[in-house]
């Protein structure tokens, strides 16, 4: 009997110790650990690594050589130019998102025939496969033969531009900079969007009203009580579409490859083209790691902020 | 026991040594009596091989080279697989293969990929077997696959393509020109710009922006390496060079150049706009396919003669290799030797735009011959070919050799940008002659501390 009261009791203890938070938590996100752990950390890991090494394509190993492929690289001009180029895509593509996302979140709020139809349309770009919609773009933009190109054709019928000096979209540094920002802005509208209207969405009812009897209305309103409320969701998806401009390589690669003459090149595509193609991985690691540093930075940065500005 | 029946040892011997012999020659011809004679060419070959190659310019090429592959197979006892990509794929395609160690067992390119010395394996035992029966390897192959530093074959190539001038008569005679000095196209670019049909040389980040303006250099005398492969990019030739180019741009050609990818000039020429480009056969035969009403007027020379002279380059090389990591080494070495011997038909098939790189494969007088038996007009307009296969078409790195260097410098596009910014006045040449000289300077170190140049 004893024994049996005893066996009762620790089987209790284990189900207790198996409910238990500490216990259960562990358990359940271990699996999400093991697997970030294995498919980032563990190539992050050796990215770091590689970056501090002077390996060559097809080997996963090199002579140690420290900051070697960090001296190099800062020394060159077309790094420093893709470093430069990363930012200035990054931080005007993500102002054009915010002030369209804003707007078209505030459109989409109000109710009007067709509402869900434009939702649907609006959450295109996002949904279609990028390196498809990115080759439309290319063709828009003339795919290399400006008097081909469909936008200039409207510009043109729209006496926007002379037919005998078209723009070259993608063969002038600026107009090409200019065409890669307008895509990435296009694609992370759609994101942008949704997460601003769910931050729309929360502001509770009673909020506007009492926005309403206290006499705010139209820019006041939105600038002390809807811009406040909704900046730390909007704050996340600036988050979002900062890393996704700043990491992405698909957009610059398909449209002009870095080109005319690395003026669009970015840091992805300039990574890729030293250590992919010119096969020298120890370098294009390091050219790589150069943004996780800054990345990170921001993140913190913009969390912390977003924290600050939560209104409870 | 009779006598008869009784045998002596003399006999015996006789009878046994008769026996013997009988079950022998039985058991020799036994595989034929019940297999037939041997069904496969290549007895120690069977399993698999995977190739990758590009699709090619001329459609007529791959219709004859599939289903040569496939009876390759056949005949071998091999599971042939042919996977075809876009041109433009190929470098980032063989890429990804080395970088996960695994893909084709065999992988073709357009050009040599020096990079990859080290993840390939020795071509020589090929090079020297198709040599025994096909002649020399011809010297615009050798310097384009074999490292004398690594004492390596790092590819083999079957076949290298002429890179003439194509040029519209119809235009250049309308302005009383002909372009057959660098000179001479930079006096008429204006004239043809203003009837709507401007040059149409490239330069932007794509191969033939880098073929056309690296054999421009040459013409005037700016080489990126010297025999011995350092780089001996001279200041004041190169800046002569890149201020010229910028010259006939600003006469002569639109924007569009520095946008364009490797189709983009043939295109140009196809629409009717350009009046001369720098290209393959290609850009002649298909207008002659679709029956374009200039497709007559399409005339092709040797690339215009500059102050050195008239130096041009391999439009493509045509290079095999085959990975250390291949799983089918053999079946992958005997197919490129019978495809090596098999350059004749794909010359033909490819309507001249393969040349063989064996020197007795198909030999020049024979192809100068089917030339001038070309039936479309003006007569005999491709004979010229042989004469700029021979004469005027030299390796990437020309008067070097192809490595890793200078695949580096190829493939990062050094010399168009080099060109482009001071086209579009964003560099003096000397800025940006001095930039590219310091880079290539750099490239030329770093494979040099490698051992591999």
């Amino acid at each position: 009997m004893v024994t049996m009261a005893a066996r009762g009791s620790r089987l209790k203890g284990l189900r207790y110790a198996a409910e238990g938070r500490g216990f259960l938590a562990t358990l359940l996100i271990s699996p999400a650990v093991l697997f970030i752990a294995a498919l980032v950390g563990a190539p992050l890991a050796l990215a770091v690594y590689l970056s501090f090494t002077d390996a060559t394509a097809g080997s996963l190993t090199g002579k140690w050589i420290g900051l070697g492929n960090f001296r190099t690289e800062l020394h060159d001009p077309v790094f420093r130019g893709a470093l430069w180029h990363t930012f200035l895509l990054t931080a005007i593509s993500q102002a054009i998102v915010v002030v369209c996302a804003g707007l078209l979140a505030h459109g989409l709020m109000r109710s009007f025939r067709g509402r869900w139809i434009l939702r649907f349309l609006i959450l295109l770009p996002w949904a279609a496969p990028i390196a498809l919609t990115v080759t439309g773009w290319y063709w828009i933009y003339g795919a290399g033969i400006p008097e081909a190109s469909v936008l200039n054709w409207f510009l043109i019928h729209l006496h926007l531009e002379s037919a005998t000096n078209v723009t070259n979209w993608l063969g002038t540094p600026r107009a090409a900079m200019g065409s890669i920002i307008a895509v990435q802005a296009w694609r992370t509208i759609p994101f942008a969007t949704v997460i601003f209207l769910a931050g729309i969405s929360s502001i509770p009812q009673e909020v506007d009203d009492a926005a309403a009897i206290d006499g705010a209305t139209g820019l006041k309103k939105f600038w002390y009580v809807s811009l406040p409320l909704q900046l730390p969701i909007a704050l996340v998806a600036v988050l979002f579409g900062v890393i996704f401009t700043a990491t992405d390589m698909i957009v610059p690669y398909v449209l002009t490859n870095g080109g005319p003459f690395n003026s669009t090149q970015v840091l992805t595509t300039w990574a890729f083209q030293i250590g992919i193609v010119s096969g020298n991985v120890g370098q294009g690691a390091a050219i790589a790691l150069f943004m996780l540093p800054l990345l990170a930075l921001v993140t913190i940065g913009m969390l912390v902020f977003a924290r600050k500005a939560e209104v409870t | 026991m009779s006598e008869e029946k009784r045998l002596n040892r003399r006999e015996l011997l006789k009878k046994a040594g008769a026996g013997a012999a009988a079950v022998g020659a039985a058991g020799a011809g036994a595989p034929f009596a019940f297999a037939g004679p041997h069904k496969y060419k290549g007895r120690w070959l069977s399993g698999n091989l995977s190739l990758i190659t590009w699709v090619h310019f001329v459609p007529s090429y791959d219709a004859w080279f599939d289903p040569w592959a496939k009876a390759w197979g056949e005949a071998n006892d091999v599971q042939v697989t042919v996977d075809h990509i876009n041109n433009t794929l190929l470098d980032t395609r063989a890429a990804a293969e080395v970088a996960a160690q695994s893909g084709h067992d065999l992988f073709f390119n357009l050009h040599p990929m020096a990079l990859y010395y080290d993840q390939v394996i020795d071509h020589k035992d090929i090079v020297t077997e198709v040599a025994r029966t096909q002649g020399a390897y011809m010297p615009i192959a050798q310097a384009s696959t074999y490292s004398a530093k690594l004492k390596k074959y790092f590819a083999v190539s079957d076949s290298y393509v002429p890179d003439p001038v194509v040029w519209r008569y119809d235009l250049w005679t309308g302005v009383g020109a002909e372009p057959n000095t660098w000179e001479n196209v930079l006096k008429a670019a204006p004239k043809l710009k203003k009837i709507g049909h401007p040059i149409g040389i490239g330069q932007s980040q794509e191969l033939d922006s880098n073929m056309a303006l690296f054999a421009f250099l040459m013409c005037f005398g700016s080489f990126l390496q010297d025999a011995n492969n350092h780089p001996s990019l001279d200041t004041k030739k190169t800046v002569q060079a890149v201020n010229f180019m910028a010259q006939i741009y600003r006469v002569g050609e639109t924007p569009d150049i520095f946008s364009w990818n490797p189709a983009s000039n043939n295109n140009y020429l196809y629409a009717g706009t350009a009046s001369l480009i720098l290209n393959a056969i290609s850009a002649t035969r298909t207008p002659e396919a679709l029956h374009l009403p200039f497709s007559d007027s399409l005339w092709i020379w040797p690339i215009p003669a500059g102050p050195y002279g008239r130096l041009g380059l391999e439009h493509l090389m045509g290079c095999w290799n085959i990975w250390k990591f291949a799983q089918n080494k053999a079946n992958a070495e005997q197919f490129l030797i019978d495809l090596l011997k098999a350059g004749k038909q794909a010359t033909l098939q490819s309507q001249l735009y393969n040349f063989p790189t064996f020197a007795k494969t198909f030999p020049f007088p024979e192809i100068r011959k089917v030339a001038a038996a070309d039936p479309h007009k003006p007569n005999g307009k491709y004979t010229i070919l042989t004469t700029i296969a021979e004469k005027y078409t030299h390796n990437i790195g020309y008067p070097g050799t192809m490595n890793p260097a200078m695949d580096e410098v190829f493939s990062t596009f050094l010399i168009p940008q080099m060109f482009a910014q001071v086209s579009q006045g964003k560099l003096t040449a000397a800025q940006s002659v001095a930039q590219t000289k310091a880079q290539v300077s750099q490239i030329y170190a770093k494979w040099r501390a490698r051992g591999a140049v």
